[in-house]
């Protein structure tokens, strides 16, 4: 064969190819893998290299430094010298105590009130799921800081408690701090989670296979062991593991009641380690965080492998007949509605009511004020703090607070929906698995750990990008990729549901990419994504974990705000701030909510 | 006029072949109506001339033109192929209106403003929805919408209709009077129309030509009367009719020149067909004459079901184990379980092949 020919022959094999390869879902495909590579892989990477390699700080610590050249010195630091046990060994220990506790705690409760409120005759039913998510929303150490208000003692928190200013007792250490009230309040905050997958799992259940096992002689109890829990165990179990990631990578909490009684946990060490510029050791330890999430997830998956085929047996379901609690119903009512009582209006009512408080010790009304919300700065009272509608810094933390979140979920939202788009399009090929899989990976790194990894990351400018640590948009690149699993997810099952015969109309019709992308894929998109859009907007709004280590004072969040006044001792302001936070957010939820479509326990989609 | 041809065309999905070396010739103005089972892939073939979809391996032409080959590299997009497509789900857009449901193919042409606006209502008046102009599709009934569907097809006056499947979500009644309107559309347009379906009678009322389709592979084109009179192969036969026709094995003897064959212990000769020893016997319902008395050259058998629907009714008539569907359209008495005399009318019946399911042809 002649030269001549052979050209001949790969001018149009190369022009199929080019074909292949410019089709839009391919390009924009390639580039989201490259981006998601770029933002997720690069920070991991450097994460690793820094852990692995000397540091200039660590002179101070050992001799032969030479910073920059490889050493094992971190890894034995953290894991086998004298500090071990200190840094690594109980922190972890207490990490997983925790871990195990608020799982057990936040599914038993969560499932029991999932199956109370979609199967049974339990009165209010209908609003009762309205304020069980309530506590989600709402930033996860507002109930430990309505915790201290109540229970702390003077011996440790250097000012009495509510209970105590009522009975005369001073409360036991082990109830003023540490693991047992970590546990419970956390708990509060995480059943959310249990609570809106096993409900889910619930109502979209077949009850005519529960009815065929009554049919056939089964009792109630044997139904609910031998039928409806294995059917719904998936949902379980994924509520397990996204409990415990998520309980894991919490860092409020921990430090509120925690730190007071130096009980560490790795995202606490972690953070100190950080701050007194001890990055490696700090990095060693993410990548603890990070390989126990892993293997969770990884057991989870053998697990639910096994077993997700359950979950397409779940058709449409009909409406049961609702379980009967007869004599017992005023008394569950009533135990539900404790429980509910003292997860969403007590700790509000709690954390208002020190906001008023003058002096820490006095709880008698002659000691209220509104100091802290409108007073002007007056040294004599906790330094000259400003109440908080003064305070130009929380205003300005609002504005961050409110642009963050905002940005956030806009981004996040249209992201989603390029995901799901390269995603569906090109359901079945390899680069879609890929983009799948890429997306997954942030999910598996706490979310302390995750904010760790940014720290190295822009702090010089790299390639296109400037240096982007210490600015707005570091926080924005952060929350933004740390939701691209919830993100790719919302945005495939939005893209699965406009269906692709409504763009192939468009191609035949003659429409561009780019035209039929903001014409027909976008439009009818927005509904499917404004759930993920509200989810993400109220957990950007609240969130300390991921960004506590990347803020700056211009910077600053709200949450991150409250952080630095309780830290400082400063409870009045720090409650204020939360509270003020909290309003925000079920102000922002009541409005996003007025959008038709939008549904907060529709956007955790996981 | 425009006519379409499609050379050794191949698709595959995965392990499963969709469409398998396909060789199909459509005349200009033709009506062509893909007919086959789900799954023997004429959906994927109209995509495939829309553009929806590449062939793996194959040419596709339309007017002589090379739309698609991927051996030359090139890829024609839909959009200049010069042709209009309904969805079976009709797909249309539900946030725009119905006027910018059909305008939207205009627009992106360009086409001033005024004149599209001066087209979509007549096309919207055309088809009786003028005054839906304002509404949204899911304000409409599933006839309307279909008319919207067909409205933003014609509105930029394509030469080819490619229509998949655009009846099946209407109800009876409805289907009826649209098969008429549809056939009407496809003359006024002077378009070639090629239209999938899985219901044989939309086939037969509608095309002046039907492919009829097995996994991927084409069993027989031509007219709807010999589609209907002819099938080309036992599959054919068997699909096509309703009531289904009757397949028996008989057996298959020279008389005089024409043949006869032996089913059920009953003889009958003068079939057209050339054939000797074991055949499968293919005789349509209507080609069985139901007798309640006696009758010279008749069977007796016995009547298993009688199933009336108006203007003509099923009768199932069994001899031992041998059953027959007999379409009557006489408003006779039949009762079940009476004895019965059957007569055939041998001109119509065919013969196939008991080996390879072929027609065994007529002698010239």
């Amino acid at each position: 064969m002649s030269l001549m020919n052979v050209t001949r022959s790969l001018v149009p094999a190369g022009r199929w190819v080019w074909h292949k390869l410019t089709r839009p879902h391919v390009i924009l495909g390639i580039l989201l893998i490259v981006a998601m590579l770029y933002f997720v892989m690069t920070p991991l990477y450097i994460l690793i290299r820094t852990a692995l390699t000397w540091q200039p700080e660590d002179v101070r610590l050992a001799r032969g430094v030479v910073p920059g050249q490889f050493t094992l010195f971190h890894l034995q630091r953290v894991f086998n010298s004298v500090i071990s046990q200190a840094m690594l060994w109980v922190p972890l220990r207490n990490t997983l105590l925790i871990s195990i506790g608020v799982s057990a705690l936040a599914l038993s409760f969560g499932s029991l009130l999932a199956w109370l409120v979609v199967r049974t005759d339990l009165p209010g039913r209908k609003l009762i799921s309205t304020l069980a998510i309530i506590p989600y929303m709402l930033p996860s150490w507002t109930i430990a800081l309505a915790w201290t208000v109540v229970f702390k003692n003077e011996r440790v928190g250097g000012a009495i408690g509510l209970l105590q200013a009522l009975t005369g007792i001073q409360p036991p250490d082990w109830l003023s701090y540490g693991p047992l009230p970590i546990i419970i309040t956390l708990s509060l905050h995480y059943y959310a989670f249990a609570f809106l997958m096993v409900s889910g799992a619930l109502s979209t259940l077949d009850a005519r296979l529960e009815e065929s096992g009554e049919i056939l002689g089964a009792g109630r109890w044997h139904v609910l062991t031998r039928i409806t829990l294995p059917l719904v165990m998936p949902a379980i179990l994924s509520a397990f593991v996204l409990t415990f990631a998520r309980a894991m990578g919490s860092f409020g909490t921990p430090a509120f009641l925690g730190n007071p009684v130096r009980y560490n946990v790795l995202s606490t060490t972690l953070y100190a380690n950080i701050q007194s510029r001890l990055q490696a050791d700090g990095f060693v330890l993410c990548l603890v965080l990070i390989s126990i999430s892993i293997i969770t997830i990884y057991i989870n998956q053998r697990i639910i492998g096994v077993r997700k085929s359950f979950v397409t047996i779940a058709g449409k379901g009909f409406t049961a007949t609702p379980v009967r609690l007869g004599s017992l119903k005023y008394l569950v009512l009533a135990l539900v509605a404790l429980v509910l009582f003292v997860a969403v209006f007590a700790p509000l009512f709690f954390l208002g009511y020190q906001t008023l408080m003058l002096r820490n010790n006095d709880y008698s009304l002659s000691n209220l004020t509104l100091h802290f919300w409108i007073g002007e700065s007056n040294p004599l009272i906790a330094d000259g703090v400003e109440g908080v509608f003064r305070s130009s810094q929380v205003w300005a933390s609002t504005r961050n607070t409110v642009a963050l979140a905002a940005v956030t979920a806009s981004l996040t939202a249209l992201i989603g929906i390029l995901l799901g788009y390269a995603i569906v399009k090109g359901r079945g090929t390899l680069l879609a698995k890929a983009i799948e899989q890429i997306a997954f990976l942030p999910y598996l790194m706490p979310s302390i750990a995750f904010g760790a990894i940014y720290l190295g990351m822009f702090a010089k400018p790299v390639g296109p990008l400037p240096a982007l640590y210490g600015t707005f948009w570091l926080l924005v690149v952060v929350s933004v990729v740390k939701n691209l699993p919830y993100s790719s997810r919302s945005g495939t099952a939005a893209m699965l549901q406009v269906g692709g015969e409504l763009e192939e109309a468009a191609v035949v019709a003659g429409s561009s990419w780019l035209d039929r992308f903001r014409s027909v894929i976008l439009p009818l998109c927005t509904s499917g994504v404004v759930s993920g859009f509200l989810l993400t907007f109220i957990t950007t709004m609240r969130e300390l974990s991921l960004i506590i280590l990347l803020v700056t004072p211009t910077t600053r969040t709200l949450p991150t705000l409250t952080f630095r006044y309780a830290e400082q001792g400063y409870h009045q302001p720090g409650d204020a701030i939360t509270l003020f936070l909290v309003i925000i957010i079920l102000v922002s939820e009541w409005l996003v909510r007025r959008i038709p479509g939008a549904e907060i326990g529709k956007g955790l989609g996981a | 006029m425009h006519s379409i041809k499609l050379v050794n065309v191949t698709k595959r999905f995965g392990q499963v072949t969709a469409v398998d070396s396909l060789n199909l010739v459509i005349e200009p103005g033709a009506f062509l109506t893909l007919l086959g089972p789900s799954g023997c892939g004429k959906t994927t073939i109209l995509r495939m001339i829309a553009g929806l979809e590449e062939p793996d391996s194959g040419e596709i032409l339309i007017d002589g033109r090379v739309v698609f080959s991927r051996d030359k590299g090139i890829f024609v997009p839909p959009a200049r192929r010069g042709l209009g497509l309904v969805f079976q789900s009709y797909a249309l857009w539900p946030h725009m209106t119905v006027f910018q449901n059909v305008a939207f193919g205009l627009v992106r042409a360009k086409m001033p403003r005024d004149q599209v606006r001066q087209r979509v209502r007549e096309i919207l008046r055309d088809l009786q929805i003028a005054e839906m102009e304002e509404r949204y599709p899911q304000e409409m009934s599933g006839g309307q919408q279909q008319r919207v569907a067909l409205a933003r097809m014609l509105a930029p006056k394509p030469g080819i209709f490619l229509l998949d499947e655009p009846l099946s979500n209407l109800d009876a009644r409805l289907r009826m009077d649209m098969r008429s309107e549809l056939k009407r559309l496809h003359r006024d347009a002077g378009a070639t129309a090629i239209y999938v379906t899985h219901d044989q009678i939309e086939a037969l009322t509608m095309s002046t030509h039907i492919a009829v389709l097995r996994q991927g592979r084409l069993c027989q084109l031509d007219a709807p009367k010999q589609v209907y009179r002819c099938p080309a192969s036992l599959f054919v036969a068997d699909f096509i009719g309703n009531p289904k026709v009757n397949l028996i094995e008989g057996t298959a003897t020279q008389e005089n020149g024409t043949t006869a064959v032996t089913l059920a212990g009953c003889e009958i000769a003068g079939i057209p067909a050339q054939a000797r020893g074991p055949v499968v016997v293919a005789i349509r319902p209507e080609d069985v004459h139901l007798a309640l008395e006696p009758v010279p050259g008749g069977t007796e058998f016995e009547v298993y079901s009688v199933l009336p629907a108006g203007s003509e009714m099923v009768v199932n008539v069994r001899r031992g184990n041998q059953m027959l569907t007999v379409k009557e359209t006489r408003p006779i008495n039949i009762e079940m379980d009476a004895p019965i005399w059957v007569t055939f009318d041998s001109s119509n019946i065919n013969l196939y092949d008991k080996e390879s399911g072929d027609l065994i042809p007529a002698s010239a």
